[in-house]
């Protein structure tokens, strides 16, 4: 490792750096203001040092890292994502009034070193310390608000279904390194091309079930949704776009890049999981009660729709890919930092109620969570575009037919679901609605 | 590994990995959880030993001083989390938290 290695990998040093600062800081000084200027100070210039590092890429650091344009490309998602979300959980712990907040930019910047090490990684060892490092400052995040029951019980029940995860992980890595003999994906690459014995299969369909688990895919899906419920809105956001969205890059490298997938029974357990958790989310989304668990079920919807582009994303060019990325963090992120910005008080804005005519009240709050529901809503359709003509240019007798069935039918419901909600938000309040208020403001002056 | 095969301890660690899955999913006591968690991790990690001693590599061992790390970690998180629950719940039974079980 030699001083240009070092130096490719400046924006991780200086997230981990900002983090390290950000509790030395803590231990001397309990500033809030200054804390959350630390943090999007330190995530602003590792975004900045992207740029930079980017002459040195394509560069191998190590057996363990990789950095090149996809990571780099991956790294500077997850920042702006971090970014955003600590800039709005700011306003948010102010007007929650919640108390020794500090912490909090310390776990999120931890937490966003390993999602950087994760889209990394080249290596089993990088990849598991990389998710490990996201996993474990997430469970503090999810218990961090220490006002109610829900932070507690949000905390325990993600430690029991991250922890099986990674063990689910672990243990299928192992496997697939007793009949291969490597733990690097590059050379997993050609072996399993060589020879796949029934121990590399039992070992990649446990870590794909570990890959599961972590993704809150069908049909693991109830403890992502019950983390995002639970958890402070602005958690929920880094749960939904940074964690997800780590783990789906990670995912996308590995089959893109390292053709793991390639092999015809993990292409359709990827296919299957992804249109199962497409038509779950969204029906789930349909009868869900509560705004975050919605957008946690649309969010499963989402990695579902990305698990499908994962199956197939040898024939994809890098712009499709990028577009399909920044959409995926935009939509996941938006929805939980739209119910971050309305959450005043104890609990957040969560009640379906209070979305009734929005737009009324909110105007801009409703506008950006409209966009975002209406792009959430066509990104099956832009994908399955995409499918059809991957179908059209190659041989159409591998993909089975029902997949596209399931992703237009997850689609419509999607699109249902969510013009619903916006329609609900645009509506102008209605006289039954308007009642109750009257008869609220009535009620002193009757007395 | 002279003399013993392989897969009888492949079938050993598959073995403590079943263990501690079926207590991670019968157990509701949080503290009897976690302990089941510790033992799914511990099982990874002697697979990676086994597999590492097969291909005479110093990896395996690598990867269980990793997983050591990592089921430290969780532990020590784990076992903050479980204190803040008994504060709140007055219980370590997890169907305690009741309120929002189910699917939606």
């Amino acid at each position: 490792m030699n001083s240009t290695d070092i130096l490719s990998l400046t924006p991780l040093i200086l997230v981990a750096s900002s983090a390290f600062s950000a509790l030395l800081l803590v231990v001397f000084q309990r500033r809030h203001r200054l804390t959350m200027v630390l943090t999007l100070s330190g995530l602003g210039l590792a975004l900045a040092s992207l740029a930079a590092v980017s002459g040195l890429a394509p560069r191998q650091v190590t057996s363990l890292l990789v950095v090149d344009a996809y990571s780099l490309f991956c790294m500077g998602l997850v920042f702006a994502a971090a970014l955003a979300i600590a800039a709005v959980s700011y306003s948010y712990f102010l007007r929650r009034k919640e108390r020794d907040c500090e912490e909090f930019y310390a776990l999120l910047l931890i937490a966003t070193v390993g999602a950087g090490v994760l889209v990394c990684s080249g290596h089993f060892a990088s990849f598991v310390l990389g998710l490990e490092i996201l996993g474990v400052a997430l469970y503090g995040l999810a218990a961090y608000s220490r006002t109610g029951t829900k932070a507690a019980e949000a905390g325990v029940k993600y430690l029991a279904v991250s922890a099986a995860s990674a063990a689910f992980l672990l243990f299928g890595g192992a496997l697939v390194y007793a009949d291969m003999g490597t733990l690097e994906f590059s050379r997993m690459q050609m072996l399993i091309a060589e020879h796949a014995g029934m121990l590399s299969v039992a070992g990649l369909a446990m870590v794909i079930t570990g890959m599961g688990f972590k993704l809150g895919t069908v049909p693991f899906h109830t403890g992502i949704a019950e983390l995002c419920h639970a958890a402070p809105a602005p958690v929920g956001a880094y749960v939904a776009a940074v964690y997800k969205g780590a783990i789906l890059a990670f995912l996308f490298r590995c089959s893109a890049q390292f053709h793991l997938t390639e092999s015809f029974p993990m292409m359709v357990l990827l296919l299957v999981m992804g249109g199962a958790s497409m038509f779950a989310g969204n029906v789930l989304a349909l009868r869900g009660k509560g705004m975050k668990r919605v957008l946690a079920y649309l969010s499963v919807a989402q990695a579902g729709c990305s698990l499908i582009l994962c199956a197939m994303s040898g024939w994809f060019g890098s712009v499709a890919l990028g577009f399909f990325f920044a959409a995926y963090f935009v939509v996941t992120a938006g929805g939980f930092l739209a119910v971050a910005a309305l959450s005043v008080g104890d609990r957040d804005t969560d009640r379906m109620e209070d979305y009734r005519s929005l737009m009324s009240r909110e105007p801009w709050i409703a506008g950006s969570l409209s966009a975002v529901l209406l792009l959430m809503a066509s990104i099956p359709f832009a994908a399955a575009f995409v499918q059809i003509t991957w179908l059209i240019q190659s041989d159409a007798g591998r993909l089975p037919w029902w997949l596209g069935a399931c992703m237009g039918l997850g689609g419509a419901i999607g699109l249902y679901g969510n013009l619903r909600l916006v329609i609900s938000m645009c509506t102008v309040p209605s006289v039954e609605t308007a009642i109750p208020e009257l008869a609220r403001y009535a009620g002193p002056l009757e007395k | 590994m002279s003399g013993i095969p392989m897969e009888h301890s492949l079938i050993f660690a598959g073995t403590l990995f079943a263990v501690g899955l079926v207590g991670l999913l019968v157990r509701r006591n949080i503290f009897f959880m976690l302990m089941s968690i510790q033992i799914m991790l511990n099982a990874a990690g002697l697979a990676f030993v086994v597999a590492g001693s097969k291909w005479h590599q110093p990896d395996g061992q690598v990867m269980l001083m990793f997983i050591l790390a990592v089921v430290g970690a969780n532990l020590a998180v784990g076992l903050v989390l479980v204190l803040r629950f008994r504060c709140v719940f007055r219980s370590l039974d997890e169907s305690a938290a009741g309120d929002s079980q189910g699917p939606c």
